[in-house]
């Protein structure tokens, strides 16, 4: 697990003011790495929940991309979208970074390569995951762009398209944290919470 | 409640007490609802008549976060942290437009300590953290007009020249 971030400590003499930072006066352990003596069953337990952590990172990941392969298609097939969506896009895939950072993600790390030159995606999990927003197939396209299908094409109800899945992935996000790992879970409250934003601005616009 | 700028010290937690880490972590939180109520004061203050309404639901918000906060902080065995009687501002606020800004800077802050306690925190404690993250966010985003990409993380700011907000406050305010 990562070390905790440093702590935002004030700058000067400390005042009582609004939103100084305040000093951590702990180091937040993240449990897993609370284990001290470790007998066969401990080492297990901690295996499994090394796991377990990188498997969902490995599926935030896959979500996350996929919402990008959606802002793909939505920008494809309504380019006077594109004020509005390309900073959603850009966020979406430092999403993605983010859950990869550690080379944990699968699929070869970071979003490099989204549907634009429509690489396969053999590692993907079959269709119909409990809590992805998957998007409809062959939105993906043949080389060289991504494919439109799937879109919406009055723009209205593309954008309410968008706004749902950010919606769906922020509710399983939120699910998934409670019993992860503390890191995993500020990270996944934090992008739940970027794509709720997300969902409301695409939802104002339409 | 104290005139003194300064809190009163919170007392060690008699039996039982919560990991440290989740108790602190919930007194920041209250700490940083305390600071949001009092601000919002300000921002219904300077707000224009057209998002009156909304600083006004903000407001309560806030509010309602602190109180259950600070029944929290009880059941962890803690003292909660009492509000200041006043605060100083990050920057002046002598318009509706500074107003917005600082409601948005506000959910900004608060959005950061929920991250924390969601990280510190385990069960309801942690879920309801990710509920508070959220609203922030999305009112954040409501009162700024952009998105970022991680609200909560200060060591994830926006790019530097992004409509964002600079965070990553060592700022003191």
């Amino acid at each position: 697990m990562p070390p905790t971030t440093p702590p935002r400590a004030p700058a000067g003499p400390r005042r009582r003011s609004l939103l100084a930072g305040v000093p951590a006066l702990f180091a937040a352990a993240p449990a897993a790495a609370l284990a001290t003596a470790c007998s066969d069953g401990d080492a297990a337990a901690e295996a499994a929940r090394a796991r377990a952590d990188r498997r969902l990172r490995a599926r935030s990941a896959r979500d996350s991309r996929a919402l990008l392969e959606r802002y793909d298609a939505t920008l494809a097939a309504h380019p006077g979208l594109a004020g509005l969506l390309t900073p959603l896009r850009a966020e979406t895939d430092r999403h993605v970074r983010a859950f990869t950072e550690r080379g944990e993600g699968g699929e070869g790390g970071a979003s490099g390569d989204t549907g634009r030159d429509g690489e396969p995606r053999g590692t993907r999990e079959p269709p119909g995951s409990p809590d992805g927003p998957r998007p409809e197939p062959s939105a993906g396209g043949p080389s060289g762009s991504p494919g439109t299908a799937g879109v919406p094409a009055e723009r209205d109800a593309a954008l309410a398209a968008l706004a749902r899945a950010e919606r769906r992935a922020a509710d399983a996000r939120t699910r998934a944290l409670v019993t992860a790992d503390p890191e995993l879970a500020r990270l996944l409250a934090s992008v739940a919470a970027a794509g709720a934003a997300h969902a409301y601005l695409l939802t104002e616009a339409a | 409640m104290t005139t003194s700028a300064r809190p009163a010290p919170h007392a060690a937690p008699a039996a039982a007490p919560a990991p440290a880490d989740v108790l602190d972590a919930t007194q920041r939180a209250l700490r940083a609802e305390h600071a949001a109520v009092y601000g919002y004061g300000v921002v219904g203050g300077r707000i224009g008549e057209d998002r009156r309404k909304e600083a006004r639901e903000g407001h309560d918000a806030h509010r309602a976060r602190r109180d259950a906060l600070h029944r929290r902080v009880r059941d962890l065995g803690g003292e909660p942290e009492p509000s200041a009687a006043a605060y100083a501002l990050p920057f002046p606020v002598p318009d509706a437009d500074a107003a917005a800004r600082l409601a948005a800077e506000l959910e900004d802050r608060v959005a950061g300590v929920y991250a924390d306690l969601v990280r510190a925190a385990t069960g309801d404690t942690r879920r309801e953290a990710a509920g508070a993250l959220r609203e922030a966010a999305v009112r954040a985003v409501r009162w700024r007009g952009g998105s970022v990409a991680f609200p909560g993380l200060a060591e994830r700011p926006a790019p530097a020249g992004s409509p964002g907000p600079a965070t990553g406050g060592a700022s003191e305010l």
